[in-house]
């Protein structure tokens, strides 16, 4: 991996826009073996992650080291369905701690085209040191 | 501690992780390609720690405690979960926040889950 420079942070990603609708719902409570579910599921925006695997991939990480911390969401207002959002992925921070990179990223995720604000989400990556 | 509540989900396989790569978009190569994941030292196939914290979320929902009342959910990603493996969620306590966990068949914690609404 290339660690970044303090100086290029934050590294953002291209926008990421999601159709929330229906079908996709399902997908999730297909993987979850809940078929009975029509809710939105409180992890849908794990779609919003390919934002942090665009700056994964700018840093040429091995994916092989690449292992997954700690996730977590705040919901400031509900994904409808169906609906368009936005994901803006940004790497806010990058350590070097225990033979180990930690990268901190932050997911904002905002409704189409109201520009509401629905949900941020912080994902810390690890990378083992080659 | 003694689990207030405990949900079981059928055994994982590598179809519901394919299913998951489906839903999430995340097709890290460890989650589908046997070889690969081998390669990287992880004995096969494993599960994406997302699909861990999601089943949390569903344990969550059956408990009562629905998706769309939730403030926040945090997740500390603690063990690797594999095809073939069996999951259990466990309710730990409901105040002042709400923490489940879900381990293993073998009681090794695989996501430590903490929820508030």
């Amino acid at each position: 991996m290339i660690a970044p420079e303090k100086s290029q942070l934050p590294l953002k990603a291209h926008p990421q826009f999601i159709e929330v609708n229906d079908e996709q719902i399902q997908k999730f409570h297909k993987a979850f073996r809940d078929g009975k579910s029509k809710q939105m599921p409180a992890t849908f925006t794990a779609m919003a992650m390919k934002g942090i695997f665009e700056i994964v991939d700018s840093l040429q990480t091995d994916w092989r080291k690449l292992l997954h911390a700690t996730q977590s969401f705040t919901y400031h207002s509900a994904i409808t369905s169906p609906s368009k959002i936005r994901a803006e992925a940004k790497l806010m921070d990058c350590k070097w701690r225990a033979g180990m990179y930690w990268l901190s990223f932050v997911i904002e995720v905002y409704e189409e085209p109201s520009q509401k604000l629905l949900i941020t989400s912080k994902s810390l990556l690890m990378v083992k040191a080659e | 501690m003694n689990a207030l509540k405990t949900f079981t989900f059928e055994a994982l396989t590598k179809e519901q992780i394919r299913d998951y790569c489906e839903a999430s978009g995340d097709w890290n190569r460890i989650h589908h390609d046997e070889a690969f994941a081998k390669e990287a030292g992880l004995g096969g196939i494993i599960a994406h720690g997302m699909l861990s914290m999601g089943l949390a979320a569903r344990a969550l929902e059956e408990w009562g405690f629905s998706a769309e009342k939730l403030k926040n959910l945090e997740a500390k990603f603690k063990d690797i979960a594999k095809p073939g493996d069996i999951l259990s969620a466990e309710l730990l306590e409901t105040t002042p926040q709400i923490r489940c966990r879900v381990i293993n068949q073998k009681g090794a914690e695989i996501v430590s889950v903490s929820a508030t609404l």
